[in-house]
C-alpha cells in the first residue's frame, strides 16, 4: 500500500497544494525540503487532520492560528463561506485506489473570524475499471482503522525526535503498548473485561439471598479497585523513575570530563581560609622574631663591653673588693675630722695611721662597690642569655620558613584551581550537579515509593485472595446459590483462559518483532563487531548486547540509539501486517553529521521496501545526506514561504 | 649635690625624623622609643663612633630603663671612660649612652636609605657579622 498522491486547500500555510508521490525509481522515496517554519510539521499534521481529525504535532504557534488559510481569509469578505480539505489518495494491494477526504467549513463573521459549520468525512473505494464507492461514516472510520490504524500510527507518521527519545523515556511502556497495539489483542481484553463483570454481577446477585456474600464482594470489589489503583501509581512511579534515570545519565555523560566545580571551589575557600591563617601565625612568628632580634642585637653589638664589666667584677670579687666590707668614704671622713665616727672618739696618731692603711688597701669605693653588684646579675644574665637567644632564633626561623612554605603550597594551589575554573563555565556546571542531585532525589523517592507500593500491591494481593476465599467459603454454603456458582466458574476459567491466551500472543507478538528488530538493526548497523544481540525481554524492557556481553543500550551512542528504534519501528511495521508507508518529520536533526551519511543509506534501503517519505530541513540535507540521496529519490519537493509569510508554496 | 638626668635625650630634629622612618619599617614598628634608641646606640658603639648632641631633646624617661638596660648603659660607660668611677656620676653614663646612640641612628638610617631588600634581613646579618668580629673578645 502506498500514499499516490495529497491534495491540501485552505488548510494552514497551504492554500491550494498537490504533492504527487509517484515512485519512478528503484527506492520509493520522496524528500521534502523546507526551512523552519515553512510548514514541514503541518504537512504531517495535514495527514493526521484528514484520517484522525486531530493535530498531535502542531506548534505553540499554529495553536494560537485558526486551521484556516490565513491569505484565504484575508482575500474573503465578512459572511463568506469557506472550506479546508485535505485529501490522501492510497493504492492498495487489491488493485483498488482509495481517498481519504475530509474537509470543514467555515463562516466569516463580520470581524472575519472563522467559526467552523460542518465537518465531513468520506472514503472513495475506486476499483480498476474507475467504479467509485464513497464510503462515510463508521465505515469510513473503519477504512482508516484497516488502512492506518490509530493505535499505532506514531510508527508511520512520527517527528524524528521521537527516534531520539524513544529508549530514554519509559522504555518497558513503550515498548509494551507497541506489542500490545501490533497483537491487536484489544478484542480478547474486552471478552476478559466482560468475563470478569459477568463474575461480578453473578456474585452480586448471590449476594442478595445473602447479605454476608454481598458484603464479602463489595469489599472484593474495593479491593480489586485499590489494586488497580496500585497499579497505576507503580506504573506512574517507573515512568518518573526511567527518567530520572535517564536525565541523571544525561548530566553524568555531560559532566564526565569537566572537574567538579563544587568541590574546587570548595577546596578554593579552604585554603583561602587556611591561608589566611597562616598569614597570622607568620605575622606574630615574625614580631616575635625581631623582639629576639633586638635582644640579641643589644648583647652581640654590646659583647666588648660586657665582657669587660664581667671581667672587672670578678677582679674585684677576687681582691675581696666587693661585696665591700668596708665603707671607704666613711673611712676617708673620720680621717679627715680625726674623729671615729662609731665610737665618736678622737683618734689617736696609731689609730690615724691604720684608718689610713685601710683607706689605702681598699681601692674601690662603696657606692662604685655597690654599683657593680647591682650590675653583676643583669650583665652575667646577657651571656647566658645570648646562647638560649640564638637557639630561640633557629627555631624561629624554622617556624617561619614552614608558614612560608604553606603558604606557598596553597598560593600554588589555588592558581591552579582558578585555572581549571577559567577554562569552565563554572554556573553552566553548577547547575547541571544541581540537575543531577536534584533527578538523584526523584531516583530515590521514586525506589523508596516503588517498594512501599509494591508491598502495599502484594498485601492487597493477599487481601483480595483472602476476600476470594471467604467469597468461596460462604457461597459453598449456601445451596441456593449452586447454579450461580457454576456460571461464576465458569466466567472464571473463560476469564483465564483469554487472558492466558492474550499473554500468549502478546510473547508471540514480542519475539517476532524481538527478531525482525535484531535483524533490521544488524543489518543497517554501520558498526558490524561491536554489538552481538538485541533483546525484548519478558518484562518489555530492551536490551542492546555489546559483543563483550554487557548490556550497552545506556553507554551507546545517540545515532546508535536512533537505528535501534528506527529498526524496531520496521519491525513494527512487518509484525503489525500494515504496509504503510513511513513518513518522518525532520530525522537528521539529533544525528551528529559524521552519522548522517549512515542514515542517508538506511533510507536508500528502506525505501527499497516500503514507501519513505522524509521532510527535511535545509541543514538537514547537508552534503553527507544529498551525496547519497540526489541520485535516489523519486521526486523531491521544496517548500517556500510566501513574503507576507502566510502561504506555502510546494515546488518541485 | 647634682641632679640626676631624669630623661635620655636626642639630637633634637633630625634624630627625631630618622627615629620616625625607622618606625616606617616593620622591624622597627613595634619598638618603643627606649627600644629604638638602645639598639641605635649599640650599633654606635660597635662601630665605635659617638657624636656630642647639639640640640638635647628629651626622647623617653630615664624611669622607663629596665634594672638590665641600666647594666647595659654602665658596661659601656665603664668601656667608654676606661675607669669604674663613672658608675657613680649618672649624668656621665647618659651622656656617653646619648652620643653612641646619635652617631648609631645615623648610621642605621643611612643603611636603611640604601637597603633595596628586606630590612629584616639587612639588621640580621649586620648582628651576625657583629657576632663574628666580637667573638674574640
Amino acid at each position: 500500500m502506498r500514499i499516490e498522491d495529497i491534495i491540501i486547500k485552505n488548510y494552514r500555510q497551504y492554500r491550494d497544494e498537490e504533492i504527487i508521490l509517484k515512485k519512478s525509481k528503484e527506492c520509493d522515496l520522496f524528500i521534502i525540503i523546507g526551512r523552519n517554519g515553512t510548514g514541514k510539521t503541518n504537512l504531517l499534521n495535514a495527514i493526521n487532520w484528514c484520517l484522525y481529525y486531530d493535530e498531535v504535532h502542531l506548534s505553540r504557534e499554529s495553536k494560537g492560528l485558526p486551521i484556516l488559510n490565513l491569505n484565504t481569509i484575508n482575500d474573503s469578505k465578512a459572511g463568506d463561506k469557506k472550506e479546508v480539505m485535505v485529501k490522501i489518495g492510497v493504492s492498495a494491494d487489491d488493485d483498488r485506489y482509495y481517498s481519504f477526504e475530509r474537509k470543514e467549513q467555515y463562516l466569516l463573521d463580520n470581524k472575519k473570524m472563522p467559526s467552523k459549520r460542518q465537518t465531513s468525512f468520506i472514503v472513495t473505494n475506486t476499483d480498476v475499471k474507475g467504479n467509485a464507492k464513497f464510503i462515510e461514516g463508521e465505515e469510513a472510520e473503519n477504512y482508516v482503522e484497516r488502512f492506518f490504524p490509530r493505535g499505532i500510527r506514531e510508527y508511520f507518521f512520527f517527528d524524528g525526535e521521537r527516534l531520539d527519545n524513544y529508549f530514554k523515556e519509559a522504555k518497558a511502556q513503550n515498548i509494551s503498548h507497541a506489542v500490545f497495539e501490533i497483537s491487536q489483542i484489544d478484542l480478547l481484553e474486552r471478552i476478559s473485561k466482560n468475563f470478569d463483570t459477568l463474575s461480578r454481577e453473578y456474585t452480586r446477585e448471590i449476594g442478595k439471598t445473602n447479605p454476608q456474600i454481598n458484603d464479602t464482594e463489595l469489599q472484593l470489589e474495593r479491593a480489586k479497585s485499590n489494586l488497580e489503583d496500585i497499579d497505576r501509581r507503580i506504573k506512574e512511579k517507573r515512568d518518573n523513575l526511567n527518567i530520572a534515570i535517564s536525565e541523571i545519565q544525561e548530566c553524568t555523560k555531560a559532566l564526565a570530563d569537566i572537574p567538579d566545580v563544587r568541590q574546587l571551589e570548595k577546596e578554593r575557600e579552604e585554603l583561602r581560609e587556611a591561608s589566611e591563617l597562616k598569614e597570622g601565625l607568620l605575622e606574630e612568628s615574625t614580631s616575635e622574631k625581631n623582639e629576639l632580634i633586638l635582644e640579641y642585637g643589644k648583647i652581640v653589638y654590646l659583647l666588648p663591653a660586657i665582657n669587660n664589666t664581667v671581667k672587672i667584677i670578678d677582679d674585684q670579687h677576687k681582691s675581696g673588693e666587693i661585696p665591700p666590707s668596708i665603707d671607704k668614704d666613711l673611712l676617708k671622713e673620720m680621717v679627715n675630722i680625726n674623729t671615729c665616727k662609731i665610737c665618736n672618739r678622737k683618734l689617736d696618731e696609731e689609730s690615724k695611721q691604720h684608718v689610713v692603711k685601710l683607706i689605702e688597701k681598699h681601692t674601690l669605693s662603696g657606692e662604685t662597690a655597690n654599683k657593680l653588684i647591682l650590675m653583676e646579675g643583669p650583665i652575667k644574665n646577657y651571656l647566658n642569655k645570648m646562647n638560649n637567644l640564638e637557639k630561640e632564633l633557629s627555631r624561629k626561623d624554622r617556624e617561619i620558613q614552614q608558614y612560608e612554605n604553606e603558604l606557598t603550597s596553597n598560593d600554588k594551589r589555588l592558581k591552579a584551581i582558578d585555572k581549571q575554573m577559567g577554562a569552565y563555565d563554572a554556573e553552566k556546571i553548577k547547575s547541571w550537579y544541581k540537575k543531577r542531585d536534584d533527578y538523584e532525589r526523584i531516583k530515590s523517592e521514586a525506589e523508596v515509593t516503588l517498594g512501599r507500593f509494591k508491598s502495599d500491591k502484594e498485601k492487597q494481593k493477599i487481601e483480595i485472595d483472602k476476600l476470594n476465599d471467604q467469597l468461596r467459603e460462604d457461597m459453598d454454603k449456601e445451596y441456593k446459590a449452586k447454579n450461580i456458582k457454576l456460571r461464576i466458574a465458569l466466567c472464571d476459567k473463560a476469564n483465564r483462559i483469554v487472558t492466558n491466551a492474550k499473554e500468549s500472543i502478546m510473547q508471540e507478538t514480542r519475539r517476532d518483532i524481538e527478531k525482525e528488530t535484531k535483524e533490521i538493526f544488524f543489518n543497517l548497523l554501520w558498526k558490524k563487531e561491536t554489538y552481538a544481540d538485541v533483546r525484548i525481554n519478558v518484562d518489555y524492557s530492551i536490551s542492546l548486547i555489546h559483543s563483550m556481553g554487557f548490556d550497552a543500550l545506556g553507554t551507546t551512542s545517540a545515532a546508535e540509539r536512533e537505528l535501534l528504534a528506527l529498526a524496531f519501528t520496521l519491525a513494527l511495521h512487518k509484525a503489525s501486517g500494515f504496509d504503510c508507508p513511513i513518513l518522518i518529520d525532520t530525522p537528521l536533526a539529533r544525528v551528529a553529521d559524521e552519522h548522517r551519511e549512515n542514515f542517508a543509506k538506511i533510507f536508500s534501503a528502506i525505501s527499497k521496501e516500503k514507501q519513505t517519505i522524509l521532510l527535511f530541513t535545509s541543514a538537514e540535507y547537508s552534503y553527507e545526506t544529498s551525496n547519497i540521496l540526489d541520485s535516489l529519490y523519486s521526486n523531491k519537493y521544496t517548500l517556500n514561504l510566501s513574503k507576507n509569510e502566510k502561504e506555502t508554496k510546494i515546488g518541485e | 649635690m647634682i641632679k640626676e638626668p631624669d630623661r635620655l635625650n636626642i639630637d633634637g630634629d633630625d634624630d627625631r625624623k630618622r627615629y620616625e622612618a625607622l618606625k616606617s619599617e616593620d622591624f622597627f614598628a613595634n619598638m618603643d622609643n627606649k627600644d629604638r634608641f638602645m639598639l641605635a646606640m649599640a650599633v654606635g658603639f660597635d662601630s665605635g663612633l659617638k657624636q656630642p648632641l647639639s640640640k638635647r631633646e628629651g626622647f623617653f624617661l630615664a624611669k622607663d630603663l629596665q634594672k638590665e638596660d641600666e647594666a647595659l648603659l654602665g658596661a659601656i660607660a665603664i668601656k667608654d671612660f676606661g675607669n669604674i668611677d663613672v658608675l657613680k656620676e649618672k649624668a656621665s653614663i647618659y651622656r656617653i649612652a646619648e652620643e653612641y646612640a646619635h652617631a648609631g641612628l645615623k648610621i642605621l638610617y643611612d643603611k636603611i636609605l640604601s637597603q633595596k631588600g628586606s630590612i629584616n634581613k639587612l639588621i640580621e646579618k649586620e648582628i651576625y657579622d657583629a657576632k663574628e668580629r666580637n667573638k674574640k673578645h
